[in-house]
Parts: C-alpha cells; structure tokens; sequence
C-alpha cells in the first residue's frame, strides 16, 4: 500500500525528530512523521499510582529488553558492559530521561587539536551557541547565568531549588575550592508557556504527569500538531528505499501496528532515531548500490558507538539529606576535571553530577539502572534506616573517546516483532575511560567529605549496566566522505536527499547529558537546509 | 489481611530476609500482601525464584535466617531471584515508603515541598566559583 508522498519525511518523534520538524515549518513543505511508539497520556504515567516503583521494573522500564512492549525492538549487549536503554512513544526517551541539560563545552568540538584525540568536529561551539538558545526558550530550561565552565549565555527560566543535599555538596565543593553550579534542566523551575512547574516528586523517568519535564510530545509537538504537521504512530520503519539509478532516497518501507508494510515516498527522509536505531536502520538498507547499509560507503555507519560510562559514590551524612525530593538527576553540576590536564593518567575529563537520592525500593534493589541488591538480614535493616535516608550521591560522568571497535551491528538472529534485525552492541571500556572513573571516584570521595560525609560508599569503578542513556558516534558527520557519514550540516554524503539529526552523528561524547546538544544540532540542520534549499541536493 | 496457616513458613523466612523494626514502625515483610504478590510473581514466571519459594513454604521457620543462606549459597540464582522480588514487593506497600519518610501517595501529582533558595543566598554560594573565572578552555 502506498501512500501520499510528502516532501519530509521525519523517522522518530523523539528529541532530535521534533526540533527539525519546528525549524522547517516555516518551509510549509508537507511534513510526515513515523513513529513506532503511540501518544502516551500523563494520565498513564506511573507516577500516578500507587505501586509506581513497580513500573521501573516492568512497563516503564528504560531497558527495552525489560518492557519488551509492542512498539519495542530487542537489543542484544550480551557484548558489552553498557546496555542501551531508550523509550518509544511520541516523545522518545525525553518521556523517561532525566532532564539534565548540561551544554557542551567550547573543547569538545575540537578534541583532536587541542588534545590529540578523537577528531574535531565540522562545527563548534559558537556556531550552536545561538541555536542552543533557541532550544533552550522553546523547551523551557531552568538555571543560573553566569556559569564560568562556559562562553556566556542565560537560561531562560530560574535554577530550580537545589534542596539540602545540592546545598550541602556545594559547600563541600567550595571548601576544596572546585567549581561547581546549579545544573541547567530541562524542568521548569516556575509555571511556563501552559505547562505547571516542578512538583519535586523525584520520579522523572516515570513519565512527569505535571508536564514540568520538557519532553518534546509536550513541547515541540504540541506546536507541530497546531501547525497541521502529521505525525502516524505505530509505524515502525524496515528499510529506506533508494533509487538503484540516481542514488536519491525514494522513500521508506514500514510496518504499521498490525504488521503490514506500507510504502511511504518523499522527496527527503530524516534519521532521528539516535545511536542505535539510526544505524540499525541504515544497515538494513541494503541494495545493490549500497550492498554494505546505505549511506555507509565510508564504512563508518555503526562504528564508533559511544556511550558516558559512569559510576557512582555515595557520602553517609549525620542529618537526612531528603534525597527523593526534587528532580532525581539534577541538582548541582561539577566541572572541575571536565578540561584535560596534562599532569593526569588520562585525557579529556569527567563530570561531577549531583542527582538527588532514589526511592525506597530501587534504593534495595542497587540503585537506578543497576541489578545488585542490598544485603538481607539484620544488614538490610541498619542500611534501610542508618544509610538511606542519610545519603548523597556524585555520579561521575566520563567522556568516552571514539573507537572503531565500538559498534552497533545486525544481530544475525535475533529480530523485533516484525522480523526486522535487533541491533547487536558491542562495546569495550577504553583504558582511558577506566582511568577518568578511578580518578573521579576519588575525586567524589574528597568532595563527599567535604561536605561532611561522616563515611563514604565507593562504586570500585564498576560501570553501571543500564547507563546507555547516550548513544552518540554511529554515523558521525565529518568533512571527509572516507571517514564520516554525514557533512557539516547532517547530509549523507552518500545520499544527497538523506539526513541525520540525533545523536549518531556526534564526533565526540563530551562529559555531558548530550539531549540540548542534539536538539541544538537537528536546529542547526534544519536552518542549513533552508539556507541551501535552493541547491539542497546538488 | 492475616497470614494464613500455610504461608506461616514463608511469612518467617521473609522477616527474616527484611527484619522488622524492633519498635513496631516499619510494617512487616512476613505480610499477607506480601506473600500475595509473590505467589502471582512466581505463579506466572515459572522460574528461580518459584524454586526457592517452594522451599521456603515447607521449610521449618524456627531457623529461617540459617535456611537463607544456606539457599544463597546453594541456589545464588534462585535466591537473587527471589530476594529481588521479595524486595519490590515490600517496597511497593504505601506503608513502608511512610515508615522512611516518603509519601504514602503517588508521587504526583502532589509531589513534595522544596523551598526555593533565596537568591542572595545561591548568589552567596557561588561567589566563589565566579570568583576563580574562567573554567572552560575557550
């Protein structure tokens, strides 16, 4: 069944798929979205009811191989430390992220000529700058101006509340005279735009049924459905069609909720469904010109996945520290050994983040995205009512550096329900990345007495499983077609009608929650390709 | 609800694997509710922790801490297994999330109160962070 071409066609509704639709309204091409997810209502969302926890570990888990829902595709990591973890719904995974909105810092576009690693980036800082700002007023960020770790800019809305636990951090981070700064989130801090502020209930990857949390099906998508832009569900897309003579894409093949294919034509596809989707994606289409997944001539296309390995360090304090109170990943935000330093065992650098503490039961069960209960027994009850309340946490979050190794490829069995192939990782911890962890964990340890921690719990540099929020590097831009998949402005340099806009096409990871760049980049794309839109596919 | 007489086994060995308070304020693991939401975890997965509930129901509760880890040591899977549930049954209760200071409610929409700071404070706190200057590498 075919039907009616359009002139855009958008595959994935999440971040990255949102802001490039808002940036070519303008355009008033006729735009399509497929989304394999369906609308989720905020009155669907666990954090309604009562056993909410319970969904972490079933419906609302960020791990799709734990939800295993309809809409969900397998993903093998049976080789690699790190699993990706996602959502699929209109919105993508800003249904279940954790609104931390750090940017990225001037260095990480240019890492290989100022520090000899990975490669620079087709673009920097100050070229984003103004489309972070843009994103930054229509999502609705909170936080404090003035942050020396960057070039000037002004969060639109205030810093949320830090609470006691962000108070009693950044005084221990004064006292050892390190930098730290009330995160930037992407929770609005007072009543904005028709959405209510923050409630503080600390369960943001339950979905936030307030809607202070800016995922894009509250955000950029109410304006998109305003604005007459469609957007079809349940539409989970195989393969993108190309024409064997011109080399353009045609269009897309997709299975709608019952599983039947559909043709979708265009005159434009874009990729947004981040660092494994996208490559997944692009790998199952095949054909004889492009025998090795489209767009893929570089050989680049699933390589150099990155993720943000991390681990964590608690502090037992004397007082309780309310830690289930508040955005449960942001609060404060140290970027003191975020710059390389020479006098180190490692290059690039690491974060500092301060979330909150978690709820009760994922407390017990090892903490969020980790499976490692507590002990039982008289242990349980002394660490339930002496530790718990008692505690705050810095996680500390690694800049991991390109490898070729690090991949995303076709699982040679394994398929989602519709028979399309999982995606298979496989990831290896770079030497680099373990040193940044034990150097971080101790730094986290001074911090944590510092601010009075009467005793502090080490992470041993084990890297959490469920950590692959940040999937980036898998169809990298670049200028040079031999090394990158995508140019400056995310065209395929393979398929001139074919763009990505997510996070795939990262060059380097930063140390950051990579959301506010991803969307900052898909802006970014979108006004390139209305300054080039007269010559767009030459 | 009550534990009824073939689940006081079970009922032993779960305050055994999460001990109560000794002043009575954290409601007991060993709970009927409890108990309940294992039997149709374990009735629709046949699986490790099946095998370790089995176990427990027949197994003499006067020693209950003992039997534990023995079965940890015997069966590491089954009893993981088991623990993980027994855990996310106890902590789903509105009881104990009260008894350590949470809400016995959804989290929203009423959610929790948190003060905003005085700006003169925060302004106060990172004075000297500002007062360092630059920390990026333009």
């Amino acid at each position: 069944m075919t039907q009616q071409p359009v002139d855009v066609l958008i595959v994935g509704a999440g971040a990255s798929g949102a802001a490039l639709a808002w940036s070519l309204l303008e355009t008033r091409m006729r735009i399509l979205c497929l989304e394999q997810g369906p609308w989720i209502s905020d009155k669907a969302f666990p954090s309604r009811r009562n056993d909410f926890e319970l969904a972490r570990y079933g419906d609302f888990s960020c791990d799709p191989n734990v939800r295993q829902l309809p809409q969900d595709y397998p993903i093998n990591a049976d080789d690699s430390p790190i699993t990706p973890v996602n959502f699929n719904a209109v919105g993508g995974s800003t249904i279940n992220f954790l609104g931390h909105w750090p940017r990225m810092h001037p260095s990480d576009f240019r890492t290989r000529s100022l520090d000899g690693v990975g490669a620079d980036w087709p673009v920097d800082y100050d070229t984003l700058a103004p489309f972070y700002a843009t994103n930054d007023r229509t999502m609705g960020i909170s936080g404090l101006a003035g942050n020396p770790a960057y070039p000037a800019y002004s969060p639109p809305l205030p810093p949320i509340p830090l609470g006691k636990l962000g108070q009693t951090l950044a005084r221990g981070f004064n006292e050892l005279g390190w930098h730290w700064w009330p995160s930037d989130v992407a929770i609005l801090s007072r009543d904005d735009d028709g959405r209510a502020k923050c409630v503080n209930a600390g369960t943001c990857d339950l979905g936030c049924a307030t809607g202070a949390k800016a995922s894009v099906d509250l955000t950029y998508w109410q304006m998109l459905a305003r604005a007459g832009v469609e957007i079809r569900t349940g539409a989970r897309v195989r393969e993108v069609l190309v024409d064997q003579t011109t080399g353009m894409a045609t269009g897309v093949l997709y299975h709608d909720a019952d599983g039947q294919v559909h043709e979708q034509r265009a005159e434009m596809v874009v990729l947004a469904c981040n660092g494994v989707g996208t490559p997944r994606l692009l790998l199952n289409s095949t054909s004889p010109l492009f025998p090795d997944g489209l767009a893929n001539r570089s050989g680049m296309v699933g390589r150099n996945l990155m993720f943000h390995p991390l681990s964590g360090v608690t502090g037992v304090f004397d007082e309780p520290m309310e830690g289930f109170k508040g955005p449960m990943a942001c609060s404060i935000l140290s970027q003191q050994f975020y710059e390389t330093d020479p006098n180190r065992d490692f290059v690039r650098g690491y974060g500092l983040h301060s979330g909150r503490y978690t709820t009760p039961m994922t407390y017990a069960l090892g903490g969020y995205g980790i499976d490692n209960p507590i002990p039982w027994g008289a242990e349980h009850r002394r660490i339930m009512d002496e530790v718990y309340p008692f505690s705050a946490g810095l996680t500390v979050v690694t800049e991991d550096l390109a490898v070729e190794s690090n991949t995303v490829t076709l699982d040679p069995t394994l398929t989602d329900s519709d028979g399309i192939p999982a995606p298979k990782i496989t990831y290896a911890l770079h030497d680099n990345t373990r040193a940044m962890l034990k150097h971080g964990e101790d730094r986290a340890e001074e911090a944590l007495l510092a601010a009075g921690a009467r005793r502090v719990i080490r992470g041993g540099g084990k890297v959490w499983r469920r950590a692959g929020w940040h999937q980036m590097g898998t169809a990298r831009m670049g200028h040079d077609p031999a090394q990158s998949v995508v140019n400056g402005w995310g065209r395929s340099h393979d398929v001139k009608n074919l763009f990505i806009v997510d996070g795939s096409i990262f060059v380097t990871a930063g140390a950051v929650n990579p959301t506010s760049t991803i969307q900052a980049l898909a802006l970014f794309i979108g006004d390139s390709i209305k300054r080039n839109i007269s010559t767009l596919f030459d | 609800m009550t534990v009824g007489p073939d689940d006081r086994a079970l009922s032993a060995h779960l305050d055994a694997l999460i001990p109560p308070r000794p002043d009575g304020t954290m409601p007991q693991a060993g709970d009927a509710e409890v108990i309940a939401f294992l039997r149709r975890a374990v009735g629709e997965k046949a699986g490790p922790a099946a095998r370790i509930v089995v176990m427990l129901n027949v197994a003499a509760p006067t020693d209950a801490v003992a039997m534990l880890a023995r079965l940890e040591i015997s069966d590491p899977e089954g009893f993981t297994a088991f623990q993980r549930l027994a855990y996310m049954a106890h902590y789903s209760r509105p009881g104990v999330r009260r008894a350590l200071g949470l809400s016995d409610q959804p989290t929203q929409p009423q959610g929790y109160s948190v003060p905003a700071e005085d700006p003169d404070m925060i302004a106060a706190l990172v004075a000297p962070v500002m007062a360092r200057g630059r920390a990026y590498r333009p």
